[in-house]
């Protein structure tokens, strides 16, 4: 039987100070099977774990069903079978596209779930502006997303997400659009975000180095109907220097990496 | 935190190559490029009423004879029959006031019912497909036709007009309208389910302001036809005050083709404004943030440096 859980309840703002003891967050697939109406297989036999504080990335080829495995982490689909466990929302989701609404401004979109939820003005505001400084957007609150770059767009998407605090991020291909200096760039600052917040994430990615800098660990995904084929442990501790990607140890897990796709690939 | 802020605004330029040549890919677009100047906008309008001025003078004096030069008189008649003797244009005036008044609460009443149609229609689907077909209906009658069957059923006065106007004006409002309801974009509709937010809320917050530039797309093109159907209402409902539609007419029937041409023209200037005021509207409300607004001429090539910009 399909089963979709989220443990504490449903996504739902902070309420002031008296936090009940949270329950660990995490996510767990097990054989997890998803087809959709047409009678595409997207996935099956996907089983997994995210434990708590755990930045895991998850690469494959084109169509192999990443973007569905977020989608039933985050809710958005049930799977056909098996069962999707996510423990503690709201889950942040960062999706592909930065998804800003054209007519507010940075601080508008970024005040959007706040007002969605119905956090108090003042509250949401001051989440919103804090949000939009840990992403290094301070002085373009009043800026439409039409003015600003990808990478801007990205920023703000970003801040979206945390002004409700998750505990889990779900991260699909989110700087997959950026050219590698930006992407770079943000990458190193979301490894920082992780260290400060430590949030159990998921990230989809198409990218190799980006995947191996940023999780300790990678799970590969075979093509369609995928399924994980491969889960590569990264040897390197956090916080991780920039220049660690021309590490040969580096080079080595990538490679690894590397070859788990061109195996599930043929 | 220590996401150091400000570094996208500041690149330190000159530590290394690298940094520079990063301030410079995450850069923000371009400003829209600069307006036209007036001149430019102004001229060539001006050079095509030039050139339909000539034709007009070419075909009342050289194309009619004098005895048929009422069929189209010259335009110094018009404007000293029709603008500049007083009685006439009083009465021009005048009757542009009750065309104008049928016209607004005809757009007014046609903006509501249509918009509310696309709206109840974007909440189900057998709703539009059960509604649908009527407004095709409505957009496809001829509405000549129907019009004077209109004035048994409703009076031959100013609820009538008012009538006309709505049936001719609601189509456009709700097929843009529904248009612009049903294209948000899938990823701002999963990032509101994810919220599990309420229907009402989705379409507030949502669908209606992403539908607005459409919105106003169909306003604009109703504005014009409202006063196309009060003039056409006119024609047919004489009963109240006098509209233009009506003076028209009972200037082709006196033979006083000054007036009567200086009447059509205000008839046009009268769609004119409702199409340049509901467009200056347009661009109050959707201007900050809508792409169309943005002047920047797509007929000409793109430069070799806005290609460069690698990010979308």
């Amino acid at each position: 039987m399909a089963e979709v859980s989220l443990l504490a309840g449903e996504a739902r703002p902070r309420e002031g100070g008296a936090a009940a003891p949270e329950p660990a967050a995490g996510i767990r697939f097990e054989h997890v099977a998803k087809r959709f109406g047409d009678g595409t297989e997207a996935l099956q036999a996907v089983s997994f774990c995210v434990s708590e504080a755990e930045l895991v990335a998850l690469v494959g080829p084109s169509g192999c069903g990443k973007s569905t495995l977020l989608r039933l982490a985050s809710g958005l689909e049930r799977p056909t079978a098996g069962r999707v466990e996510v423990r503690a929302a709201p889950v942040g989701y960062v999706f592909q596209d930065a998804t800003l609404l054209p007519w507010r401004t940075v601080l508008g979109n970024v005040e959007l779930l706040g007002r969605l939820h119905g956090v108090p003005k003042q509250e949401r505001r001051q989440s919103a502006l804090a949000a939009i400084r840990t992403v290094g957007l301070a002085g373009a609150e009043d800026k439409y997303p039409r003015a600003l770059s990808g990478g801007m767009k990205m920023r703000t998407s970003l801040a979206r997400a945390l002004t409700l605090s998750p505990k889990v991020f779900l991260f699909d291909e989110p700087f997959g659009a950026l050219d590698e200096i930006t992407r770079q760039r943000l990458n190193d600052e979301l490894l920082q975000l992780f260290l400060d917040r430590r949030f159990a994430a998921l990230f989809v990615t198409h990218s190799v180095p980006e995947a191996v800098f940023l999780a300790s660990r990678v799970l590969v995904m075979s093509g369609r109907p995928g399924t994980v084929i491969a889960d590569v442990d990264v040897p390197f501790g956090y916080p991780r220097q920039p220049e660690l990607r021309y590490s040969g140890t580096f080079a080595a897990v990538a490679g690894r990496v590397g070859a788990a796709l061109q195996e599930g690939h043929s | 935190m220590s996401l150091s802020p400000g570094r996208l605004g500041s690149p330190s330029l000159g530590t290394d190559l690298g940094v520079s040549v990063v301030a410079d890919s995450d850069r923000a677009p371009k400003p829209p490029a600069r307006r036209p100047s007036l001149r430019r906008r102004v001229i060539p309008p001006l050079g095509v009423l030039a050139l339909v001025l000539a034709v007009w003078y070419a075909v009342s004096y050289l194309l009619l004879s004098p005895m048929r030069r009422f069929l189209l008189p010259p335009p110094q008649s018009v404007v000293s029959g029709g603008f500049l003797t007083w009685s006439n244009f009083h009465q021009i005036l005048t009757s542009l006031g009750f065309t104008a008044r049928t016209a607004v609460l005809g757009f007014f009443l046609a903006a509501v019912i249509g918009m509310a149609l696309a709206v109840l229609m974007s909440q189900a689907k057998w709703l539009e497909q059960a509604l649908y077909p009527y407004a095709v209906f409505l957009q496809t009658i001829p509405i000549l036709a129907v019009v004077p069957v209109l004035g048994f059923a409703f009076g031959f006065n100013f609820g009538s007009r008012v009538l006309v106007c709505v049936l001719i004006a609601l189509f456009p409002i709700i097929t843009n309208t529904l248009f612009g309801l049903l294209s948000v974009d899938e990823g701002l509709h999963d990032l509101f389910t994810l919220q599990g937010v309420s229907r009402v809320r989705r379409l507030w917050a949502l669908q209606l302001p992403a539908a607005l530039p459409n919105i106003f797309t169909g306003l604009r093109i109703s504005a014009g036809l409202s006063v196309i159907g009060a003039v056409v209402g006119d024609f047919f409902f004489q009963q109240g005050q006098p509209g233009l539609g009506e003076l028209i007419n009972l200037y082709r029937a006196q033979l006083e083709p000054d007036p009567l041409y200086a009447a059509v023209i205000m008839a046009s200037l009268l769609g004119i404004f409702a199409f340049v005021l509901v467009g200056f509207v347009s661009q109050r409300v959707i201007g900050s943030w809508h792409e169309s607004t943005r002047v920047a001429d797509r007929r000409k090539p793109l430069t070799p440096l806005r290609t460069n910009n690698k990010e979308k």
